[in-house]
């Protein structure tokens, strides 16, 4: 009787053991699926939904000393077409040859111009003069480089002298202030922010802050900016009159689905046409590189890549090479562009770079329906 | 192990009376020889076979039986056909010392011993007692199947231990008793074991069907009980029987495990300062590690956590770099496949992996951080094939070895490993729209084939090396990289010819030498970049041991490491004049490189172990290296000492160190057209002290703290000619501080485990006048608990438990959470010439520590046993309940959205492994 209980205990402890071997082998075979996230991801750069910068385009990315350049801005107020914001742009130059020549080793010498900016949109003052010609308000600035801004450089292994200058900008939907430090960082603090008429500090959509530089040889090294012949989509060209955009229907693709990733991510185009928008650009668009040589001495040209932007839909990537600085031109240098689900009036950017501080920028149209 | 207990007899008054007898005999040691064996089998060739006594008060006992003769169709291996005792080491009698001792011997066709050498040393002078009690030996020789005698050589282990002091003089004479012990033998499940062989003092009984045995008439006191049956690990245990008593036991054997020893060591004494030892059965059922050796290191004090999939080994706060690795004593590049999925030597082929966390020898030098050093076991020499063969969810290894047909006393040994994701996981990735062509490839091979020269000596000749390669596609340029699409590819790979002699010449002389040829490839392709380098070398290294006498022992040695290094690159340098800082690597024009760098680095060092008392060690060495690298030599001067506070069990133990260490800068840094020429070795000096208490004879725990101060680290910084050029200079500072405490339960037949905890903060200057911030690399709180515990029927379930700070990270944007997270903060620049954004660091750098890193990893082994062979299995499951663990930060294009990069998931493994 007593070898029969022990029979019947190991019995249930063998079931048990079963039991728990079993849920073991349910966890491994199910436990992936379920643990696993399919969480959205960020929104691409290319989608244009607040206060964006689409480029900063300076006439002469490489400037002879003493030269004038000529600075724009392109921007877009993405954040509600339906009611444009007064977007307010400021500019402040000055910096040049800064240590390291690096953006915040101008911070020391860009101080008082920061300060002056501020008084200048606070109190409506004039700016120093000594400071006058560093200040600027709207979408383009010039700004003078010194003489020196090369000579007073040490040559370079090639014996050549070259000088930079950086242009700060600020692109705001309110009114700019000055704010303290919030961090302690090695490149400090953005010395400017941007708020709304209570006071509010203002966030990305709103507020875009940034930099731009340029070069000055003493060779009198020259570097144009890219040439830019259209925007194409499915290799018709687009519009650049919005009154002649061509007409795509939309995609009723909801926001979610679209940004979806891994095992929950749809298909578009099993519900929606995609369209590929190329930038149309000349094959020679990239110049010689005279610094950059191959191992065997051949010289290189300079890479140029494009950077799309759309204020509907959803583009597939968000840049493209153009031209490689050795193999040269490539054919294919398209994204695909996804409509988006509601009608309307869209906007595709498409701005062209060159490794060398070039820069060209293109808008075009295409309505939804 | 065993349980007991104590059953008294009526005849307590006799046994008493026969114990008296015996230990009043006046003999200062008692020898005990087991008899012959009845099995059929030829005697194992390590023999348990004497075991002397020593002791106040000792009995010397008969002499062993006449041999049995030798079974028909198999040869014998030599039987003693005398025994000499050898005297007890008054010292260590003194000291209450026991000890094993076990000789390498050398028996001629006459049955002569030629040549005894310690193999097991015991210090104390039981070695030289041993040794000498040897040369009297006389054996039947070993013969062949048809009665021919042949040279043969065995291990003959001598065993001194002490017995109980005999009552005082003119005290009351106990009556006489007879003692007897009895029991059973069972296997896991409570399993009889029959026909085990249980061996008392030269007695040997063989279990019934019901694993019962009995030993009778036996003296009182201590005996060493062998419990051995095929297929189970022999079982050794210490009975103290107590005058007039019975002792029923029973003793559980313990499936043999597969594959052999291996010995993970934290530092190796006597010359460095801390030991840890991590049995095979630890090693190939931590879970979480998929049985790899390498792997385990991992979960030592003073290791830290490295980040998901990176095969990356961070030591004392020190960076992956800092470490060196070597097989036998050659470096490798690398001991981890790609990702840390697997280690590059198998498991099956190790003997040990000397692992120095700081303070280590002077025979390594070149590096600053650690040394893992994998010693490979030497090949099976019992005349028999041996093989194996392994898969899993992720790569399939297989092993062979024995002896060499038609060369005579040569052994070989083969492996090799595959990887076969690419079959699955690539084609999964593709159709998942990831761009991946191809995952990731591995493959080791090893071959080895290895000789005996003299009784004393070994020499082995090796071919081994490893593969692997990583093939993406990129089918769209991201916004930061628009040059960066098609394909990607990764490819390291090593191989080594390698020579390795070793000779225990005597008991006072031992030579080791190495020597290979290498050729390693690293080589990357990012679109249109490309970087190859391809390093041949040499490297080899000799050293000679001499014992001056009782309390010196002097180590000489060089090593050399020379090559060729050839770079072919196409890659973007840093920016040139005219080239904005701020714009995408990859639309830079790449730099054009070919070139072929000489590297020679030549060392020697010498080292004194000094034993003025047997409690105390004194290890100074002296070690200088020269590389043309920097054109300057550099003296390491170190030193470490031990001290046995309390010998004996439990002993207690008090250990220090204090060195010096260079290592040169890395080859970027001294490249012309990326770096810096001129540079000096960065500096490290590492203090350690600690100490070893043993608790029970399975518990013990270590603490140990730390300090490496560090100087003249490469750092680099802006030019100081202006403009954008970066330079490097010996500028950097630092120091990583911390302890290290080892709680560990050693294996018995159903438990081991152990806990980990490192506490340590690692921190760097990376210019005179700049503030300290905390290094890369730093783990504050490394806690790993682990166990496993065999459950029978060939089941055994293990958990591991793992407890890490954070790693650190560089922030732009700040931290939601936490309350002065500033949301209006400018995180980010437009930059114009490349429209993307330049991140505003928050803080210093490394300033953000991640959230805290917990996983509980379980693993679940079933071992099936059949006659010739056996068939194991194993799941392995990490991260079981699928916590997501921070291993880094996503930002979007504008730095206003941050979330965590997460580390592995729940991820099950499951393989299966069959030998024989």
């Amino acid at each position: 009787m007593r070898a029969a209980s022990g029979r019947e205990r190991g019995a249930a402890a063998r079931r048990l053991r079963r039991g728990g071997l079993g849920l073991c082998a349910l966890a491994v075979l199910f436990g992936p699926i379920v643990a696993s996230g399919c969480q959205p991801g960020f929104d691409p750069p290319s989608k244009v939904d607040g206060l964006r910068v689409i480029g900063v385009v300076a006439d002469e990315p490489y400037a002879k000393p003493g030269d004038s350049v000529t600075f724009t801005m392109s921007y877009e107020d993405g954040l509600d077409p339906a009611h444009p914001r007064d977007i307010k742009i400021f500019w402040l130059g000055g910096c040049f040859d800064p240590e390291g020549d690096l953006y915040y080793g101008c911070y020391p010498q860009l101080g008082p111009t920061f300060q002056a900016l501020e008084s200048v949109v606070k109190e409506h003052k004039p700016p120093p003069p000594q400071l006058a010609a560093y200040l600027g308000l709207g979408p383009t600035f010039t700004l003078k480089l010194p003489a020196d801004i090369a000579s007073q450089r040490p040559p370079g292994a090639d014996g050549t002298r070259e000088g930079t200058a950086f242009v700060f900008f600020v692109a705001c939907a309110g009114e700019i202030r000055g704010v303290g430090a919030t961090g302690t960082g090695r490149a400090g603090d953005f010395p400017v922010g941007c708020f709304d008429a209570n006071g509010n500090p203002l966030g990305a959509d709103s507020f875009v802050p940034g930099y731009t530089q340029i070069f000055a040889f003493d060779d009198g090294r020259t570097n144009a900016n890219p040439e830019l012949d259209g925007i194409t989509y499915d290799g018709n060209n687009l519009a650049d009159d919005p009154t002649k955009a061509p007409t795509v229907p939309r995609c009723v693709l909801t926001d979610d689905q679209r940004r979806q990733q891994g095992c929950g991510r749809v298909d578009p185009t099993k519900t929606c046409t995609e369209y590929a928008i190329s930038v149309t650009a000349p094959r020679g668009v990239a110049e010689p590189d005279p610094t950059a040589t191959t191992a065997d001495g051949s010289k290189m040209s300079e890479a140029v890549w494009v950077d799309y932007y759309a204020d509907g839909g959803d583009l597939s990537g968000d840049a493209a090479l153009v031209s490689d600085a050795t193999s040269g031109y490539k054919d294919d240098h398209s994204v695909k562009w996804l409509p988006p689900s509601t009608p309307g009036l869209v906007s595709i950017w498409a701005t062209l770079h060159d490794n060398r501080g070039g820069t060209t920028v293109g808008r075009r149209y295409v309505r939804v329906e | 192990v065993s349980s007991r207990r104590r059953a008294p007899t009526s005849a307590r008054a006799l046994a008493a009376a026969l114990l008296a007898a015996a230990i009043a005999a006046p003999s200062p040691a008692r020898a005990q020889q087991p008899a012959p064996s009845s099995s059929p089998e030829p005697p194992p060739d390590r023999g348990d076979v004497s075991v002397p006594r020593g002791g106040a008060g000792a009995i010397i006992k008969a002499p062993p039986a006449e041999p049995a003769p030798p079974p028909a169709g198999k040869p014998t291996m030599p039987r003693p056909k005398n025994y000499v005792p050898p005297p007890y080491p008054p010292e260590a009698q003194e000291q209450g010392l026991e000890g094993e001792v076990v000789l390498r011997l050398d028996i001629d066709k006459e049955g002569h011993v030629t040549k005894a050498v310690v193999a097991e040393p015991a210090g104390h002078g039981f070695d030289e007692a041993a040794l000498e009690a040897a040369k009297k030996l006389e054996f039947e020789p070993a013969r062949r199947p048809d009665g021919t005698p042949f040279a043969a050589r065995i291990l003959y282990r001598y065993g001194f231990t002490l017995t109980p002091a005999p009552p005082p003089p003119g005290g009351e004479k106990p009556a006489a008793v007879t003692q007897a012990l009895a029991g059973r033998v069972l296997a896991g499940g409570e399993a009889p074991i029959a026909g085990a062989s249980v061996a008392l003092d030269g007695k040997e009984a063989r279990t019934s069907e019901a694993g019962e045995f009995r030993f009778v008439s036996i003296d009182a006191g201590k005996h060493r009980v062998v419990v051995s049956a095929p297929g189970f690990e022999p079982l050794s245990v210490e009975e103290d029987i107590a005058p007039g008593e019975h002792t029923e036991v029973v003793y559980r054997l313990v499936e043999k495990s597969s594959g052999l020893e291996v010995t993970v060591r934290g530092e190796r004494p006597p010359r460095e300062v801390v030991k840890r030892t991590l049995e095979k059965r630890e090693i190939d059922r931590i879970p979480g590690t998929n049985g790899d050796a390498l792997r385990s290191l991992q979960n030592l004090p003073g290791v830290a956590r490295p980040p998901a999939i990176a095969g990356l080994l961070i030591v004392r706060g020190s960076a992956p770099a800092d470490t060196q690795t070597f097989i036998d004593g050659t470096p490798v590049p690398l001991i981890y496949h790609f990702g840390g999925l697997s280690s590059v030597v198998p498991t099956e082929m190790l003997d040990k992996i000397d692992f120095y966390p700081g303070n280590f020898s002077a025979q390594y030098g070149r590096a600053m951080g650690g040394i893992v050093d994998v010693g490979l076991r030497s090949t099976k020499d019992d005349g028999k094939y041996h093989g194996m063969a392994q898969l899993d969810f992720i790569d399939a290894r297989a092993m062979a070895e024995g002896p060499i047909p038609f060369l005579k006393g040569w052994t070989f040994e083969a492996s090799g490993r595959r990887s076969y994701m690419d079959a699955w996981l690539g084609p999964a990735l593709s159709a998942a729209g990831a761009g991946v062509t191809q995952a990731p490839v591995y493959y080791d091979y090893q071959f080895f084939v290895e000789t005996r020269p003299t009784s004393t000596s070994k020499l082995r000749f090796g071919f081994f090396g490893s593969d692997d390669a990583l093939k993406l596609v990129v089918t769209q340029a991201s916004a930061s990289e628009p040059a960066l699409s098609g394909d990607i590819g990764l490819h390291t790979a090593f191989m080594r010819v390698q020579a390795l002699y070793e000779n225990q010449i005597d008991a006072k002389n031992a030579v080791r030498g190495v020597i290979a040829l290498g050729k390693d490839v690293n080589s990357i392709n990012v679109g249109p970049f490309y970087g190859d380098f391809t390093v041949l070398s040499l490297t080899g290294r000799l050293e000679y041991s001499h014992k001056l006498d009782k309390m010196h022992t002097i180590n000489v040695g060089a090593d050399v490491l020379s090559g060729t290094a050839n770079v072919n690159l196409r890659f973007p340098p840093p920016p040139r004049p005219g080239e904005p800082q701020g714009q995408p690597f990859s639309t830079r024009p790449p730099l054009e490189l070919s070139d072929t760098i000489g590297v020679v680095a030549p060392a020697g060092y010498v080292e004194l172990e000094i034993v003025p008392t047997s409690r105390l060690r004194i290890v100074p060495g002296m070690r200088v290296d020269y590389t043309n690298q920097t054109g300057r030599a550099d003296g390491s001067p170190r030193l470490n000492a031990r001290y046995d506070v309390v010998q004996g069990f439990p002993r207690t133990t008090a250990k220090a160190g204090i060195g010096l260490f260079q290592q040169p800068p890395a080859y970027q840094q001294t490249l012309p057209a990326f770096g810096t020429p001129g540079l000096g070795s960065n500096r490290a000096v590492h203090y350690d002290v600690g100490a070893e208490q043993e608790i029970t004879r399975h518990l013990e725990v270590s603490l140990e703290g730390f300090y490496k101060q560090l100087g003249d680290l490469v750092v680099g910084q802006a030019s100081a000619a202006g403009g954008s050029d970066t330079t490097y200079a010996n500028q950097g500072t630092g120091y990583v501080v911390g302890s290290e405490l080892l709680l560990k339960y050693k294996p018995d037949d159903r438990f081991f485990g152990w806990v980990a905890y490192t506490l340590s903060r690692s921190a760097r200057v990376d210019q005179p006048g700049q503030p300290e911030h905390l290094y890369q690399f730093d783990q504050t709180h490394i806690l790993t608990v682990l166990g496993s515990y065999r459950l029978g029927d060939g089941w055994e379930v293990g958990a591991r438990f793992r407890l890490v700070s954070g790693n650190l990270v560089t922030p732009n944007v700040c931290d939601p959470s936490d309350p002065t997270c500033s949301p209006a903060r400018t995180n980010a620049l437009f930059f114009g010439p490349g429209n993307s954004y330049t991140p505003i660091p928050l803080t210093q750098p490394y300033s953000e520590r991640l959230p805290l890193f917990h996983a509980l990893d379980l693993r679940l082994d079933k071992r099936w046993r059949f006659k010739a062979w056996q068939l194991a299995a194993y799941l392995d499951v990490q991260n079981v309940y699928n916590h997501l663990n921070a291993e880094g930060i996503a930002y979007n294009f504008n730095y206003t959205a941050r979330q965590y990069v997460g580390g592995l998931p729940f991820l099950p493994s499951i393989g299966l492994r069959g030998d024989f």
